[in-house]
């Protein structure tokens, strides 16, 4: 014999009944993952020490506006550009072949110990010098793999 | 597929075969050879519109989606024309998309444009990106558009002119810059749009989105456009190339997948059984995300089903249980309030019998939580008093098939639906009431010439876009179906091979049809004998009748009649055992069909074996351990007979808001208020569980496990996508918790034991497992042991001893006389926006800002004879109560005859406080189409109860879809292609 209702006592747990739950599940968490948590405390505590933590505290505060300089920063056109010559240059290393590069670096290591010894030894160069000299095989090598590199430049420019 | 012949091909080089008809660009990704393609989905076909998918076929560059295969064809798909042309297309996609892809909230993995970009290899754009001159549209609740973002493929349009049908959107392909337009321009909030998500489903790209997603979906979408702009215009002044810009944007993805969980769903609406992807984060539903290998909509939803989640997280849901003390609910534990109930079954049952307690089912809940609620009913209780709101709606289509044909559900598929060369829809407004299947029936007419007669009182859309339309007087459709099969006959068109061979009584029920003439049925119908001859002819003429019909045949007295009659028609013209025909019930609720399936009916145990077989009795005595109740049980209406007659103490209900669902609801509630003990198991606070003595908090669909059996009798399974809120508890933990607590030692882990259970007593289900489930999975009962199932019913015999179907004679039941005071016909149903009376559904403000409120319809010339017009108050006044309602004026209704949505729980506008308690001679569900009422004017002037922005004040703008050819003759646009311009 239930006539209609709406009415809803709604069991409102009181503030201390709330905290008591909300202590009770955090002491649970804490009894299961001990170590973990430790650990944690003792990263926090460095940081603290350090000082790093008031920084990022500070930087997760302002968030959007260190992000809106930090954009408007690097959106100016030499930033651009200069990222872009970053990339660039990256993007060059990354396609050189590393057996070339390997090899012309050891050749221009070997050729400035031999310039440097021949300067020491005073020795000057004369026209006949340099005629003998592109018939000498290691100077010519040398000689073609300048002009070829010249001519792949040009190429691109 | 089988029967065509095989031929081969060559793709870059290498030899294929591949079957003859199809298109070159699904060879290729048959092979798993890349190939861009945007614009081509499998769902939506050949439009043409984005050129990414170019080829070289045997020399000559053309779209590899529009191209059929042919006999030594010679492919390249990666020539230097063919990918030249490749990329000439997407850069101009490019022109119209700007890739900020990692702070973009489409950006989940599955972005087509992303993907394509990134598989071709794109570094750069020629052509730069190009803003177009229209702001972003945010008018829509639940959708935006993003004309700077669109690409203009048309994949939306395509959608919205040729699956969904409902011709909203199309691209103004003359503008200087097109874009997509709604209706005739206009903002989306103001056209003709239903809201069903097809555009934004198939959208490839950002261009159109759920609000749901922006600001949500990414790590950092929810940025200020203060920020963002900068941040993106940083990002392209650096021009890392793409591949660097995808990197990163693929890294974000990944984070993103870590935090937004995918879970396959069935839809807990209708009863046409949609599935897909619900996207959710923590207990937030971020989207619906719906895939073609859903078995029944593929891309399809509605409203509902793709908006409507809201009531999931309503702060309205129950969390914790409650009992009554005097006059009000207190919050208890779940221990209190178990153990309540247990202590009060105990005692009622000990004092009064088994037979005093009742059980209502839902069609809500699952297969499996109507399983465990039978058996707790039978096996515990000792009682077969069940049933469940099927009582509400399709006991009489059921009926109308077990005489007739054997299995209460539809003969075939959506596909059947969609294939039979006529449908006729008999008081039914799928357009409304199960929109996906609205869709295909749509298409079907507009696409692929299939005819389509509509029986209705009102002109809805379907009604608008029939071939035939036919407006009987109230109650009469036996009438016209039998005169129409009588004319059948006397013209020799009825299938007599297959009446021999299949079919019995025939002589007999000829006979019985004898007073069906035309002139009979023109008199009584009030539809003309040349419309009834139209009727009989284009049935004639037709490769395939299917018939559907809804709560307009089966809520009148004679419901169970008009049901036959409408099996008869079909067997009479051989529209059973075969593909594309046969009877089709809609049901109603996403779980109709499975709550009858699985056994909360007063009559039957799982799968239609009647409680009074003593062989199937003993099978589930044996397997359940105790002795069970031979007698038939009482339903509904018998329940609540017997609470007036003081006989039923006790009821327990699951999901069920019988007091405003049941008819008459003064009478419903008055009944309940003399229960001595009611439980009531809810997600909401409904009318019904205010009576209740202890009310259980329980999880909706997305909160558990389970299946659902669709209208096409397809079992589909679905996955938890969140916790249960609070202290809710899925309806089978609870029974399960219950039972045991009432010594009934069930030991379920998961849903899967129950439906084990199930399949290996009920001989219909015996092949069903959640292994063969799995994902979009599916089965159509009868399931044989070895998982095979039934798309198609009766191909080689009907369910009864000979094999043969059974022609039954029907006499038609005239509709209940009212006083001819009451001299309105009340018709009433559906709102597509709304899902039955609303509990679920008025929780959403998108849907609550497109339909705020129910109304009246009232015909153009009662508004003129009574004074009234759009926004009126009138009051209507029945035999059992009374409403106030305001008026919408619309010749979707005629004459005399208004129109009630039934989307209401107020007691100022509820429609069943004006239905009566006349029934259904057969299976007492309720008369609700048979009300009259009288009308009182109460205000003239007030504002009209459908706001502006609802979809039926749009204006629809047809078209045959994309319409790409306006786009090639643009003077901008340039062809790829170097054959075959001339036949477009």
């Amino acid at each position: 014999m239930a006539k209609p209702t709406t009415v809803i006592r709604k069991h409102e747990p009181t503030e201390a009944e709330k905290q008591a739950q909300a202590l009770g599940d955090l002491v649970s968490f804490v009894a299961k993952n001990g170590d973990a948590l430790k650990e944690t405390l003792k990263v926090i505590q460095l940081l603290h020490e350090s000082g790093a933590l008031e920084v990022i505290g500070a930087l997760i505060q302002s968030r959007e506006k260190v992000m809106e300089i930090g954009v408007s920063q690097l959106s100016k056109p030499t930033m651009t550009r200069g990222v872009n010559n970053v990339m660039s240059a990256v993007g060059m290393l990354g396609e050189l072949e590393p057996e070339t590069i390997k090899k012309v670096f050891e050749g221009i290591v070997n050729g400035m110990q031999h310039s440097a010894e021949e300067v020491r030894a005073g020795k000057k160069t004369g026209v006949m010098d340099l005629m003998k000299a592109y018939k000498d095989p290691d100077v010519n090598r040398a000689l073609t793999v300048m002009l070829g590199f010249l001519k792949g430049m040009g190429q691109k420019l | 597929m089988s029967t065509t012949t095989r031929l081969s091909v060559r793709i870059n080089g290498n030899e294929y075969q591949v079957h003859e008809g199809q298109n070159v660009v699904d060879v290729i990704k048959e092979q798993n050879i890349d190939i861009p393609h945007i614009c081509y989905h499998p769902n939506l076909g050949t439009i043409q519109t984005c050129d990414t998918c170019m080829v070289e076929i045997n020399g000559e560059l053309v779209r590899s989606c529009a191209t059929k295969v042919a006999p030594g064809m010679n492919i390249e798909t990666e020539s230097l024309a063919a990918k030249a042309a490749q990329v000439e297309a997407m850069d101009r996609i490019l022109e119209n998309h700007q890739l900020y892809c990692t702070v973009c909230d489409n950006n989940n993995g599955n972005c087509r444009i992303h993907n394509t970009v990134e598989m071709m290899g794109i570094e750069h754009q020629s052509r730069p990106y190009q803003p177009k001159p229209y702001e972003v549209d945010m008018s829509h609740p639940f959708y935006r558009y993003d004309p700077d973002q669109c690409i203009l493929c048309g994949q939306c349009v395509e959608a919205c002119q040729n699956v969904q049908v409902n011709e909203t959107l199309s691209i103004d392909w003359e503008r200087d810059r097109p874009r997509v337009i709604w209706d005739n321009d206009v903002p989306i909030n103001e056209s003709s749009c239903v809201s069903c998500g097809h555009c934004v489903n198939v959208c490839p790209c950002n261009a159109l989105m759920e609000k749901s997603m922006l600001g949500e979906a990414g790590i950092m979408t929810d940025m200020k456009p203060a920020l963002l702009n900068p941040m993106i215009d940083l990002v392209k002044e650096v021009e890392p190339g793409y591949s660097g810009i995808f990197a990163i944007s693929e890294l974000e993805a990944t984070l993103r997948a870590t935090r937004t969980k995918k879970t396959k769903t069935v839809c807990t609406f209708c009863g046409v059984g949609c599935t897909f992807e619900v996207w959710t984060k923590g207990h937030k539903v971020l989207k619906i995300e719906p895939t073609p290998d859903a078995p029944v909509n593929g891309i399809s939803t509605c409203v509902k089903g793709k908006f409507g989640w809201d009531f999931v997280n309503s702060e309205d849901r129950l969390t914790k249980p409650l009992i009554r003390k005097g006059d009000e609910f207190h919050e208890a534990t779940w221990d209190e309030a178990l153990n309540l109930i247990v202590s009060k079954f105990k005692e009622i049952k000990d004092r009064d019998g088994a037979d005093a307690f009742g059980f209502i089912s839902s069609s809500k809940c699952t297969n499996e939580e109507n399983y465990l609620l039978q058996k707790l009913a039978r096996s515990i209780i000792g009682t077969n008093n069940i049933d469940n709101c099927s009582r509400y709606c399709q006991s009489p289509a059921t009926t109308g098939l077990f005489r007739t044909v054997g299995y209460g559900g539809d003969a075939g598929t959506i596909y059947d639906m969609a294939g039979a060369g006529l449908g006729i829809i008999v008081g039914a407004n799928p357009a409304e009431a199960h929109p996906v299947i609205a869709t295909r029936l749509k298409r079907a007419h507009k696409l692929n010439g299939r005819k389509l007669i509509v029986a209705d009182l009102r002109k809805n859309e379907m009604a608008e876009r029939s071939d035939l339309f036919l407006r009987p007087a109230p109650g009469t459709d036996h009438v016209w179906l039998s005169a129409v099969t009588k004319y059948i006959i006397d013209q020799g068109w009825h299938d007599v091979a297959f009446l021999n061979k299949r079919v019995n009584g025939f002589e007999e029920y000829k006979k019985s049809l004898e007073k069906y003439t035309l002139d009979y049925a023109e008199k009584t119908t009030r539809i003309p004998q040349e419309q009834l001859i139209e009727t009989a002819k284009m049935i004639h003429e037709a490769d395939g009748t299917a018939i559907f019909w809804a709560m307009g045949v089966t809520q009148h007295c004679g419901a169970s009649e008009t049901s036959t009659a409408i099996a008869n028609l079909l067997l009479v013209t051989g529209n059973f055992g075969r593909p594309n025909a046969g009877a089709f019930p809609l049901r109603g609720h996403n779980n109709v069909q499975g709550a009858c399936d699985f056994g909360t009916l007063p009559n039957f145990y799982p799968g239609y074996e009647l409680v009074t077989d003593d062989a199937v009795r003993k099978r589930y005595e044996k397997a359940w351990g105790v002795s069970l109740s031979p007698e038939k049980g009482l339903d509904n209406e018998g329940m609540l007979n017997a609470i007036n007659k003081g006989e039923m103490k006790a009821m327990f209900l699951m999901g069920e808001d019988m007091a405003w669902v049941d008819a008459n609801s003064n009478h419903v509630q008055s009944t309940l208020e003399k229960l001595e003990f009611f439980v009531v198991q809810d997600v909401f606070f409904t009318k019904t569980a205010q009576f209740a003595d202890v009310i259980l908090p329980a999880s909706p669909s997305l909160e558990k496990e389970g299946t659902f059996t669709n209208t096409e009798r397809r079992i589909q399974r679905m996955y938890q996508a969140l916790e249960p809120l609070g202290e809710s508890r899925p309806d089978w933990q609870i029974l399960t918790e219950l039972a045991n607590r009432l010594g009934g030692n069930w030991s379920y882990a998961s849903p899967a034991d129950i439906m084990a259970e199930s399949a290996s007593l009920a001989p219909l289900f015996a092949g069903v497992s959640y292994e063969r489930l799995e994902g979009f999975n599916s089965l159509l009962w009868p399931v044989q042991a070895d998982g095979t199932d039934t798309p198609l019913l009766y191909k080689e015999s009907f369910p009864f001893p000979d094999g043969k179907a059974r022609l039954t004679p029907t006499d038609w039941i005239p509709p209940v006389q009212m006083p001819e005071e009451y001299d309105l016909f009340l018709n009433n149903g559906r709102l597509l926006e709304h899902f039955h009376e609303g509990n679920m559904t008025n929780k959403s403000q998108g849907i609550m800002h497109k339909a705020p409120d129910t109304f009246v319809e009232i015909s153009p010339e009662l508004a003129q004879e009574r004074g009234v017009k759009d926004g009126s108050l009138v009051r209507l006044q029945s035999e059992y109560g009374a409403v106030k309602l305001r008026v919408v004026v619309t010749d979707r209704v005629q004459g005399k005859e208004i129109y009630v949505p039934m989307n209401s729980t107020s007691e100022i506008s509820a429609v069943n406080l004006l239905t009566s308690s006349h029934s259904d001679v057969t299976t007492h569900t309720p008369a609700y189409k048979e009300a009259k009422v009288k009308m009182q004017v109460l205000e003239v002037e007030g504002e009209n109860p459908l706001p502006r922005i609802n979809s039926r004040f749009g204006k629809r703008n047809p078209q045959r879809g994309v319409e790409v050819e306006r786009k090639w003759q643009r003077k901008d646009y340039l062809t790829l292609e170097t054959v075959g311009q001339g036949e477009k």
